[in-house]
C-alpha cells in the first residue's frame, strides 16, 4: 500500500500524536505558571500549588502570602481558563465550519459574537442585570449569544429545511440587527467611559478567571470536546453535503441544529468567561487540516489540544509583553493569527480544506 | 434487495409538477436506463428514489416495504448513489472518502474495523484506483474522481446502484471505462443517461420520460427507434444495425 502521503495516518499514530500534544500541554501549563511579571521561584510556585491543591504542608509564609495569592488565585486559574477556552473555541470553529460547510466560518459566525456584544453593551450601558452581581456583563453576553443562536436556528428552519446557506444568511441578518442595536445604544447613551469598557470587553481577556468561573467553563468545554470527538463520522458527512449524506445513511437536519446549540452553549460560556477571543477558532482548525487533512477523526482531537496549548502561551505572552501592564488576549491572538492566516493564504499548497 | 418499485409517484417542486404518476419497477439483475430530454424529470425520479426528494403522492417500495418506514441507514445499505459531480469545499484523501461508504454500517462511536479496511481496498481495486489511496481527491481528474465515488458506492455493499448521470463530464474513454466497471459488478443498476448509444450498450431495460410522465418502458432495442427519438427529443435520427447486431444512433443535423 502506498504511504507516500502523511494524511494516511493510522489510528496508532493519531493516538501517539495526541498523547504527545497532551504531554506538551501539561508541560506548558507547568512552565507557564512559573512565568510572570512578579518574580516567584519555581520551587515556591510548586510549594504553593502542592499545598493548595494537595494539602502538602508548607510554611505559613508561603501559603498565605501575596505570592500564594498570585499563583493560586491569579496565574493558575487564568491558565486553566485559557486552556479550556482555547480548546472550546478551536473545536467550535471546526464544528461551525462543518455545519455551514464553509472554511471561512469561525465560532462566532452565526450571530454569536454580535449577540454577545449586544448583551455586554446592554449590561454596561443600561446597567441591566446589576442584580446578577460581579459578572453581569459575562452573564448577559452569554444570554445574548445563546438567544441569538437560537433565533438563527429558528429562522433557518422556517418553512421547512434548514441548509448551510440559510443558516449563514440568518446569522448575517441577525448579526446586523444586533450590531445596529448595540451601536444605537452606544450612540444614545453617549458615555465615553462605558464605551471604553465595551471596547475592552470585546478585546477578550482571561484576567477575570476565578475558580468559580473555571468550575463552569472547564467541565462544559471538556464535555463538548469529548462529544464532538465521537461525532467525527457525521462531521465528515457534513462536508459532503445533505444529498450525499442521505445516500450514505444520515439525514443531517437534526444533527446540524443539535450541534449548533451545543456549540452556542460552549461559545456562550467562553464569552461569559473571557469576552471575545478572535481568530483562534478560525486559524487552529486550518493549521490542523494543513497537516492531517479534513478527516474529523483527527481534526477534532488535535484542534482541541493545539488550541489549548496556543491560548496558554498566548496568555503568558500577554502578561509578559507590556511591563507592569497586560495586553488583552484577543488582541494578541488576532495579532498572531492574522499574519499567520495571510501566510496560509500565500501558501499555494494549502487550499483551506479544498484545493484551488 | 430483490425489487424496487416507484408506485404511482408524483413530485411537485415549488408548486410546479415535475413528475406525474410515474410507476417504475426494477428487479434484481436489471440494468435500467432512464432516458428523456433535459427537464423531463430523470434526476427528480432518481432523487425521489434515493430519498433526497419526497413524493407528493405515491410511494417507493423496496421489497414490498415503503421506503418512508426505513431509517436512512437501512436504505443506504440497500442502495448506493453515484451522482453527476462530486466536488466539495473540503478535501479528503481517497481512502477516507471511500471509507465513508461504510458509514451506514457504523454505530455510535464504532470505529473502522479491519473488515472495513479490506472492503475499502477491494472496492478501490475493482475500480483500479488502489495506487491512488493516499491522494487528495481534489487533485484527481474527472474520470478518476468518478471512479473513487464508484468505489465509495461499492463499499456500501448495496444490492442496487443508482447512477445519476455519472458520466456527464467525462470523455468517451472514461465514460466507457466507468460503465464497464459498473457492468462488471453484476449488480442491479438504475441509470439516468443522456447518451442513447451508452444506453444501448449497457441497459437491458429502458424507461422513457417526457414532461414528467412515463412514455414507455421496455427493451432498449425496441424502444430506441427513430420515432421515439423524434417524439421525445424532437430530433431526426437513424438507428443503424451493425454486422454484429449492435445498434447505433446517428442524428440528423437540425437545420
Amino acid at each position: 500500500m502506498h504511504t507516500q502521503n502523511k494524511k494516511l495516518m493510522g489510528m496508532p499514530s493519531l493516538v501517539g500524536i495526541s498523547l504527545l500534544l497532551f504531554v506538551l500541554l501539561v508541560i506548558s501549563v507547568m512552565v507557564a505558571v512559573t512565568l510572570g511579571t512578579v518574580d516567584i521561584s519555581v520551587k515556591e510556585v510548586y510549594r504553593i500549588i502542592g499545598n493548595k491543591a494537595f494539602g502538602i504542608s508548607a510554611s505559613q509564609e508561603i501559603t498565605n502570602g501575596m505570592m500564594a495569592d498570585i499563583v493560586w488565585f491569579l496565574r493558575l486559574p487564568r491558565l486553566i481558563l485559557a486552556l479550556a477556552v482555547g480548546m472550546s473555541l478551536s473545536v467550535s470553529g471546526v464544528v461551525m465550519q462543518a455545519i455551514v460547510k464553509n472554511p471561512l466560518a469561525d465560532p462566532y459566525i452565526l450571530g454569536i459574537s454580535s449577540g454577545a456584544s449586544l448583551g455586554a453593551t446592554v449590561a454596561i450601558l443600561l446597567g441591566i442585570g446589576v442584580f446578577l452581581g460581579d459578572n453581569a456583563i459575562g452573564i448577559l453576553a452569554f444570554v445574548g449569544a445563546f438567544t441569538v443562536s437560537l433565533m438563527v436556528v429558528g429562522l433557518a428552519n422556517i418553512g421547512g429545511r434548514s441548509s448551510s446557506i440559510r443558516l449563514l444568511l440568518s446569522g448575517m441578518a441577525l448579526s446586523a440587527m444586533c450590531s445596529a442595536f448595540s451601536s444605537f445604544i452606544i450612540f444614545i447613551k453617549d458615555d465615553a467611559e462605558a464605551t471604553r469598557d465595551i471596547t475592552f470587553w470585546l478585546m477578550g481577556s482571561v484576567a477575570g478567571a476565578s475558580w468559580e468561573v473555571i468550575a463552569i467553563v472547564v467541565p462544559t468545554s471538556l464535555l463538548m470536546v469529548l462529544f464532538f470527538v465521537t461525532q467525527y463520522r457525521t462531521l465528515n458527512l457534513m462536508l459532503l453535503g445533505d444529498e450525499v449524506s442521505i445516500t450514505l445513511g444520515k439525514n443531517l437536519q437534526h444533527y446540524r441544529t443539535g450541534y449548533l446549540l451545543i456549540v452556542a452553549l460552549a461559545v456562550g460560556f467562553a464569552v461569559y468567561a473571557s469576552g471575545m477571543i478572535g481568530f483562534v477558532g478560525l486559524v487552529i482548525p486550518h493549521v490542523i487540516r494543513m497537516f492531517v487533512g479534513s478527516d474529523h477523526k483527527k481534526v477534532v482531537v488535535l484542534s482541541a489540544l493545539v488550541g489549548a496549548i496556543y491560548l496558554v502561551w498566548a496568555d503568558v505572552a500577554c502578561r509578559m509583553i507590556i511591563p507592569g501592564g497586560e495586553l488583552p488576549i484577543g488582541v494578541l491572538t488576532s495579532l498572531i493569527g492574522g499574519p499567520f492566516f495571510v501566510f496560509l493564504i500565500g501558501r499555494n499548497a494549502y487550499g483551506f480544506g479544498g484545493r484551488s | 434487495m430483490n425489487s424496487l418499485k416507484a408506485d404511482n409517484i408524483s413530485v411537485t417542486l415549488s408548486k410546479t409538477p415535475i413528475l406525474k404518476d410515474v410507476t417504475l419497477e426494477i428487479n434484481k439483475g436489471d440494468f435500467v436506463g432512464v432516458i428523456g430530454p433535459n427537464g423531463s424529470g430523470k434526476s427528480t425520479l432518481l432523487k425521489t428514489i434515493y430519498r433526497t426528494l419526497e413524493p407528493s403522492k405515491g410511494a417507493i417500495f423496496i421489497d414490498g416495504k415503503s421506503i418512508d418506514t426505513l431509517p436512512y441507514k437501512s436504505s443506504a445499505k440497500k442502495m448506493s448513489v453515484v451522482g453527476q459531480h462530486n466536488d466539495h469545499a473540503f478535501d479528503f484523501n481517497v481512502y477516507d472518502l471511500v471509507m465513508m461508504g461504510r458509514s451506514p454500517y457504523k454505530g455510535f462511536m464504532e470505529s473502522d474495523s479491519a473488515k472495513d479496511h479490506k472492503i475499502v481496498m477491494e472496492a478501490l481495486d475493482k475500480v483500479s484506483m488502489t495506487t491512488y489511496v493516499g491522494r487528495d481527491y481534489s487533485t484527481l481528474s474527472g474520470g478518476e474522481k468518478q471512479r473513487v465515488i464508484l468505489a465509495r458506492a461499492l463499499a456500501q455493499e448495496s444490492a442496487l446502484m443508482i447512477l445519476d448521470e455519472p458520466t456527464n463530464h467525462l470523455d468517451v474513454r472514461h465514460q466507457i471505462e466507468l460503465m464497464s466497471v459498473v457492468k462488471s459488478l453484476d449488480t442491479t443498476v438504475l441509470f439516468a443517461v443522456h447518451d442513447l448509444n451508452i444506453a444501448l450498450m449497457y441497459c437491458n431495460k429502458i424507461c422513457v420520460l417526457k414532461d414528467g410522465s412515463v412514455e414507455a418502458i421496455g427493451n432498449p432495442k425496441e424502444l430506441i427507434t427513430p420515432k421515439t427519438i423524434k417524439d421525445i427529443y424532437e430530433v431526426s435520427a437513424e438507428v443503424l444495425e451493425l454486422k454484429d447486431g449492435r445498434l447505433h444512433v446517428v442524428y440528423d443535423a437540425i437545420l
